[in-house]
């Protein structure tokens, strides 16, 4: 894999929500997770509290991105008691790579969930030829609205100009790298990055204006529909 | 790279893409996960861009297919109302 450095934006510290260590790190906000986990290893009850406080919404979030929404509350819980258990063992050296060690803990879940599934998924194949998979991100009615969109983001497509809609498509459909696209299309990186940008930003003001006026039309037939009755 | 900026500030537009295309070394997925895990603001901008990513490519498959049906239904080929453009030309 290639390296890019330079590649990380270093933004302002975004503002505290209700002083939360998790929201942005320092060197303050490590020494509270240092103090946290001497509170876990010495077993006080209100410093697992704190960390369930603080890290089950990421291990959820981290938890359902790599495997959806199945099954996660029993996920996170497992995962936190990993935790929990090795910070009291004294297994977690250097406390300030709390969220390094919660990060392994939930990627060793995740693929030991991807193996169960594996595993069971041949097990029911051997049952049955025909068994599919179910796409369990979204509902039947997440699945019309993104249908819907889709839709609407087609038309914008059509509207974009030749070059854009090549860069677009090119990067997200094709998922051409960036390297593969420069040299196929005689860019530069920062010509690459500009277009994009731009073609993003012309694409972002079209689907705007489109759904503007579908809301327009919608008004418009809701109007004649009152009128009529 | 810089281990401060696991801590203190958030990943770039084009870092959350590379992510989700699955181009960056181990090294950067490390960082970029740690800091995710305790982002807030960056788990938000990661479910949207998974959400762009996917619309993108779903509009753009069927930007395609309409495309494509199109031109092979016109005979006589005739301008269609796409502007009778190739997906990449």
């Amino acid at each position: 894999m290639r390296e890019i450095p330079g590649r990380i934006l270093i933004l302002p510290k975004p503002p505290r929500e209700n002083g939360h260590p998790e929201d942005c790190g320092d060197s303050e906000s490590c020494a509270e997770l240092v103090k946290l986990v001497d509170r876990i290893h010495s077993r006080e009850t209100d410093g697992l509290a704190e960390l369930y406080r603080l890290f089950s919404n990421s291990i959820r979030f981290y938890l359902c991105h790599q495997l959806g929404p199945q099954e996660m509350n029993d996920k996170v819980h497992d995962t936190f008691v990993i935790v929990v258990e090795a910070i009291q063992l004294g297994e977690l050296r250097d406390a300030s790579r709390l969220m390094g060690f919660v990060r392994t803990v939930a990627r060793r879940q995740v693929s030991l969930h991807i193996d169960d599934v594996v595993q069971t998924r041949r097990r029911q194949m051997n049952l049955d030829a025909t068994v599919r998979l179910a796409d369990l991100r979204r509902n039947p009615e997440e699945r019309a609205i993104f249908r819907q969109r889709s839709e609407l983001l087609v038309r914008v497509l059509g509207e974009l100009s030749n070059l854009d809609r090549k860069i677009l498509t090119r990067y997200y459909l094709l998922e051409q790298s960036v390297d593969e696209i420069c040299s196929e299309m005689a860019l530069t990186e920062t010509q690459f990055r500009l277009l994009k940008s731009r073609a993003k930003a012309r694409f972002g003001e079209l689907g705007k204006k489109k759904l503007a006026e579908r809301a327009v039309v919608a008004g418009c037939v809701r109007i004649s529909a009152g009128v009529c009755d | 790279m810089d281990t401060k900026w696991r801590l203190c500030s958030h990943p770039d537009e084009d870092l959350f893409e590379d992510y989700c295309f699955d181009r960056l070394s181990e090294q950067e997925t490390t960082m970029f996960e740690e800091h995710v895990l305790i982002c807030r603001q960056c788990q938000k901008t990661l479910a949207s861009t998974e959400d762009y990513i996917a619309m993108m490519k779903g509009a753009s498959l069927a930007y395609a297919a309409c495309v494509k049906s199109q031109r092979n239904s016109a005979a006589p080929p005739k301008r269609s109302s796409l502007g009778n453009k190739s997906v990449l030309s």
